[in-house]
């Protein structure tokens, strides 16, 4: 298994998402803090475009992280569009998931509020979901 | 002996199916001829494995909707009366068509043994199946819960019966009171088996099963874990099952930031080995008959914390010995109840083993063996 970074709670609230859990199947000789400065990385699936870079911590095996919602909002694609998250060290990028324990088809039990951002008329909702690979993407979407 | 089992709905999913279902089973294996008649059938197939010894019928097939009633049915419905009270919990399903079609399939049953499974069913049959026949009335939920209309109707016809089945202990002393004279027994529901692999307490999993409907009392389980997650940050409620309320459950969990260990996990075919992967079962029902979900959850020896609602919890649980009850709807003290055994996996292992032995008396070989009994000493009275 690739390594990864395992999810064990996510919490949507006050414009962030803040992703917990631990770094899985990696291991550096002076700790992962020495790989380097740990990064949260967004990339826009759909439609394919740009990167987004926060900070992020990584202690022992254990990370945190935290994404501002209001940068989500692709100029290119206003009204819809998918995140993936990563948590990454230089070059090296793990994707965020949750892989190891017994619960699948996670995109219908594991299911998170959406947060909205008003917007004109309407509003921005983002909502962090699990996608069919049990990967941690952000969707975002105008609606009422 | 000849024995007929009338279900409402034989093709349905639910407890009182399967428990049918398995009763009928297992009197064709002891060598008696069975019938099992469904009163409506909206699927092609049961649900539930049948024996194929078993015969099926239904009595109306409803498979293409539900026929608007004929004008002959509405007649004799507006000169009789209704016959199933509106307190039925079943009531849409008594059109004036599938009144009378029961009226005419019990009345049509004058030998061996006639076994009815719901207040509807139990009413047309006290007052329309012939003497000759050994009429027994199942209640698979308790004489308290029934409406007031139901409970009136209850106590004016169940005396036709040769006797009244009960599933639990405080429910027969309620109907023996109620009825003086009736025979009156009690006969819990059996589980498939008992026999399963326990739980070794390592699962940091909280179980609930049951239908997503107001009865489950889901609505106050979810409050209660919030107060579990305070002290027990990884710990999980999986909560089995499908329903109407799902949409509100959720709601809930959001209100109560409870995403990370609440989970509605919908229908799964492998219930036994989630049971396996516990810690605890919970059941937070507003009324039971005898929950069976919680008696399959004791046979993986799972210890059991739950409120003392009518009837059952108190019936199967010994409390501090393989569960702990709680008063009815108390959500502080389900919070308590859960606490205090998610904090000692000591009292989880011992409870949880002397839970697979309470079990034992619902096994089907300890169980069907009544049956059989009381209806071949019934039969043997005529």
């Amino acid at each position: 298994m690739k390594p990864h970074a395992e999810v064990e709670e996510i919490w949507p609230g006050d414009g962030r998402v803040r992703v917990l859990g631990l770094v899985h199947g990696l291991d550096a000789e002076g700790g992962l803090e020495s790989l380097g400065e740990w990064r949260a990385a967004l990339v826009l699936r759909e439609p394919a475009g740009p990167e987004l870079d926060y900070p992020a911590t990584v202690r022992g095996k254990r990370f945190e992280l935290s994404v501002p919602i209001g940068d989500l909002i692709a100029p290119q694609a206003p009204d819809k569009g998918v995140w993936d998250l990563y948590l990454r060290a230089g070059d090296r990028r793990l994707r965020v998931g949750r892989r190891l324990d017994d619960i699948r088809d996670k995109a219908s039990i594991m299911v998170f509020p959406a947060q909205l951002i008003p917007v004109d008329e309407g509003f921005v909702h983002v909502r962090p979901r699990y996608t069919v690979n049990e990967n941690v993407s952000i969707d975002y979407w105008y609606g009422p | 002996m000849r024995i007929r089992y009338l279900l409402l709905h034989a093709y349905g999913m639910g407890g009182t199916i399967r428990t049918v279902i398995n009763q009928a089973n297992a009197m064709v294996r002891a060598g008696h001829q069975v019938e099992l008649v469904s009163v409506v059938r909206r699927r092609d197939r049961p649900q539930f494995a049948l024996d194929p010894r078993v015969k099926l019928s239904a009595l109306v097939d409803q498979r293409g909707g539900v026929a608007p009633p004929s004008l002959g049915a509405r007649m004799r419905r507006k000169l009789r009366g209704r016959m199933v009270p509106s307190g039925e919990f079943a009531i849409r399903y008594f059109t004036p068509d599938v009144e009378k079609a029961v009226i005419d399939f019990v009345g049509g049953v004058d030998d061996g043994v006639l076994v009815t499974t719901r207040p509807g069913l139990n009413l047309l049959a006290a007052r329309f199946a012939p003497r000759r026949a050994v009429r027994v009335a199942q209640e698979h939920m308790n004489l308290a819960t029934h409406r007031p209309d139901v409970r009136q109707a209850v106590l004016r016809h169940y005396r036709a019966f040769d006797a009244v089945v009960t599933l639990t202990e405080t429910d027969r002393r309620e109907y023996e009171q109620a009825l003086p004279g009736v025979r009156v027994e009690r006969i819990p529901n059996a589980v498939h088996k008992v026999d399963h692999p326990h739980s070794d307490q390592t699962g940091k999993i909280v179980v609930a099963a049951g239908r997503l409907f107001a009865q489950k009392g889901f609505d106050l389980l979810i409050p209660a874990f919030a107060g579990v997650v305070k002290r027990h940050r990884d710990w999980q409620l999986r909560i089995y099952g499908t329903g109407p309320k799902k949409d509100e459950l959720r709601a809930l969990i959001e209100e109560h930031r409870l995403y990370n260990n609440v989970f509605l996990m919908g229908r799964t075919e492998h219930f036994d080995e989630e049971l396996r992967k516990a810690s605890l079962f919970v059941l937070s029902s507003r009324f039971e008959g005898l929950p069976m979900v919680m008696i399959e959850a004791m046979s993986h020896a799972l210890p059991i914390v739950s409120f003392d609602c009518p009837t059952g919890p108190a019936d199967v649980i010994t409390h501090g010995v393989d569960g702990l009850l709680v008063p009815p709807e108390d959500v502080a003290g389900l919070t308590a109840a859960l606490n205090q055994l998610i904090g000692d996996r000591d009292a989880r292992l011992r409870m949880g083993a002397a839970a697979a032995k309470t079990v034992l008396d619902y096994a089907p070989d300890a169980v069907m063996p009544r049956w059989e009994s009381l209806f071949r000493e019934l039969l043997s009275r005529r």
